[in-house]
């Protein structure tokens, strides 16, 4: 693998896990509002 | 646990006991800042991928250390974050819960980050150094980090009472900490003492440019801001599922003391 | 002195248990042994590797027996609610911290000598810098003991007990395992001169340092929460 492959999958892995883990707290994020009551101060 | 045990509301903080606010930062403050965070991050890879000029040894790889270098950042920052946080939930007089699921966000943040940084380590000492992985002192530092915070993590979860828990947890963090300097001394004197030939040569660190310099400071504001953001839609979470669970707790209680047969109700004796 | 004498009832209550279930030396030695025995098919004898690496070698078998050893001590006070008795009798919790990491640091060192014996036997190795090697092992076994202990009452009373531990206690005892298996290589000849494995003594004592005034300061408040 050239120097550029090795930027490139650093790059990649990096937004990877940034966006799968902003993507994994805003679905459980909703989850948890949607199940909470209607009158929960929190929501 | 056994099940005739009566349902003990004391030692369980109730939703009462929880943040009322959710958020570390107001909605617009968020939102602005999730925007600036992507514009960073933008900015980053612009200079990173195409501003920057190849280094004069390392040549493009160099370019992952825009990343790399940030990340390491951040996951230290995070870990700060989590022992002060754990610091201030052990002091009584600032006990609360908003510290203790504080630490508990920005530990789950710093090994997200200590992983990121392992990879991103292992991608550029691939081609500069012909390396996935060295024993060198900094790495196995940081992977003993990854695997203490690790550790911390599955503490967290662990089906126990919530203060038990957060006690156990802040001082589980503190004690985590303290780790940290005794690792880094002792596998530092295994790498020097016992390695003659380093792969850290100080010759093959030359001045750097000025757009590498800017470029890598961007990296650290730009992660900074990423942990900043993260750090508040994490909490945020954490007050959500906590406030779920112990909803979900108090029905299944009240389920029971409804169906108990006996006329007085069970186990209340406040 | 108040301090040591509770220090010792809880060390005499854990070793004579110990002298009465024999769990430590008919289930946990055995173990190490084992692992010894492991060792040797892994790295095959006949090319005679396993003198040069013995030490290492060593410390892994008792890291591992040192965390079977810190389940049992902890195992312990699981049943008929002998930690609310422990809670309850009034000793300082200090003491207490003391007591039970003083039972595991005497039983690991026993456990040590024998294995130690084992490595001599089983990998061809000759003794010697013994006043190297024991103020080296004192000390790492004291730290293994005391951050075994720390991380036994922070697991205990989990029902995910058996499999917490070892995640939380092996990277932080990661340094034990650097310091000793250097010291007994320089000790032994095997890397440079007996003398320089005093520096790693040293670290090894730091480390113990640290994890017993942790443990002393924290074992109150874990114990009361647990």
């Amino acid at each position: 693998m050239s120097d550029v492959g090795y930027i490139a999958a650093a790059w990649s892995a990096t937004a990877a896990v940034l966006a799968a883990y902003v993507v994994r707290v805003a679905v459980r994020t909703r989850h948890a509002r949607r199940s909470l009551p209607d009158d929960d101060p929190r929501r | 646990m056994t099940a005739a045990k009566p349902p003990d509301n004391g030692h369980r903080r109730g939703v009462a006991s929880l943040p009322t606010n959710p958020r570390l930062l107001p909605r617009r403050v968020s939102v602005v800042l999730g925007w600036s965070t992507l514009a960073a991050l933008a900015l980053l890879t612009l200079f990173g991928l195409w501003g920057a000029p190849p280094d004069a040894v390392q040549g493009d790889a160099q370019r992952i250390m825009y990343l790399h270098v940030p990340a390491a950042w951040l996951a230290y920052l995070a870990f700060t974050v989590t022992s002060v946080a754990s610091l201030l939930y052990l002091w009584p007089r600032t006990r609360s819960t908003v510290w203790d699921l504080l630490a508990g966000a920005s530990a789950e943040l710093g090994v997200v980050f200590t992983g990121l940084t392992l990879l991103l380590g292992s991608l550029w000492g691939r081609p500069v150094w012909g390396i996935w992985w060295a024993w060198d002192a900094r790495l196995t530092t940081t992977a003993v980090l990854f695997f203490l915070y690790l550790g911390y993590l599955s503490l967290r979860r662990i089906p126990a009472s919530v203060e038990t828990r957060a006690k156990r947890c802040a001082i589980a963090a503190l004690i985590a900490f303290v780790d940290v300097p005794v690792v880094h001394l002792s596998v530092n004197w295994w790498r020097t003492l016992h390695q003659q030939a380093t792969v850290f040569n100080p010759e093959l660190n030359p001045r750097i440019h000025g757009v590498m310099a800017f470029t890598l400071w961007l990296g650290v504001v730009a992660f900074t801001l990423v942990y900043v953001y993260l750090l508040d839609r994490r909490y945020q979470l954490a007050v959500l599922e906590e406030d779920l669970e112990e909803r979900e707790l108090d029905a299944a209680i009240a389920q029971r003391v409804a169906e108990a047969p006996s006329p007085r109700p069970a186990g209340v004796h406040s | 002195m108040n301090l040591l004498r509770e220090l010792w009832v809880v060390t005499a209550k854990d070793l004579r248990i110990e002298a009465r279930s024999r769990v430590t030396i008919g289930q946990v030695l055995p173990f190490g042994v084992i692992v010894l025995l492991l060792f040797a098919f892994a790295l095959d004898p006949d090319r005679g590797i396993l003198p040069r690496v013995a030490p290492g070698l060593f410390w892994v078998a008792v890291l591992l027996a040192a965390l079977l050893a810190v389940s049992r001590a902890f195992a312990l006070e699981e049943a008929n609610g002998a930690r609310d008795g422990l809670r309850l009798s009034g000793l300082d919790t200090g003491a207490m911290f003391l007591g039970k990491a003083l039972a595991v640091a005497i039983q690991l060192f026993v456990l040590e000598v024998i294995l130690g014996a084992g490595v001599v036997l089983f990998y061809d190795l000759t003794p010697r810098a013994a006043e190297v090697l024991v103020p080296a092992a004192l000390a790492a076994t004291v730290g293994l003991a005391a951050a075994g202990t720390l991380y036994g009452v922070l697991a205990a009373g989990l029902r995910v007990r058996e499999t917490l531990l070892p995640l939380l206690l092996l990277p932080v005892v990661a340094p034990v395992m650097l310091g000793a298996t250097r010291a007994f290589e320089a000790g032994l000849g095997l890397n440079g001169a007996p003398g320089e494995a005093w520096p790693w003594v040293e670290m090894l004592g730091l480390f113990a340092l640290i994890y017993t005034t942790l443990g002393f300061l924290a074992f109150g408040p874990l114990l009361e929460e647990a």
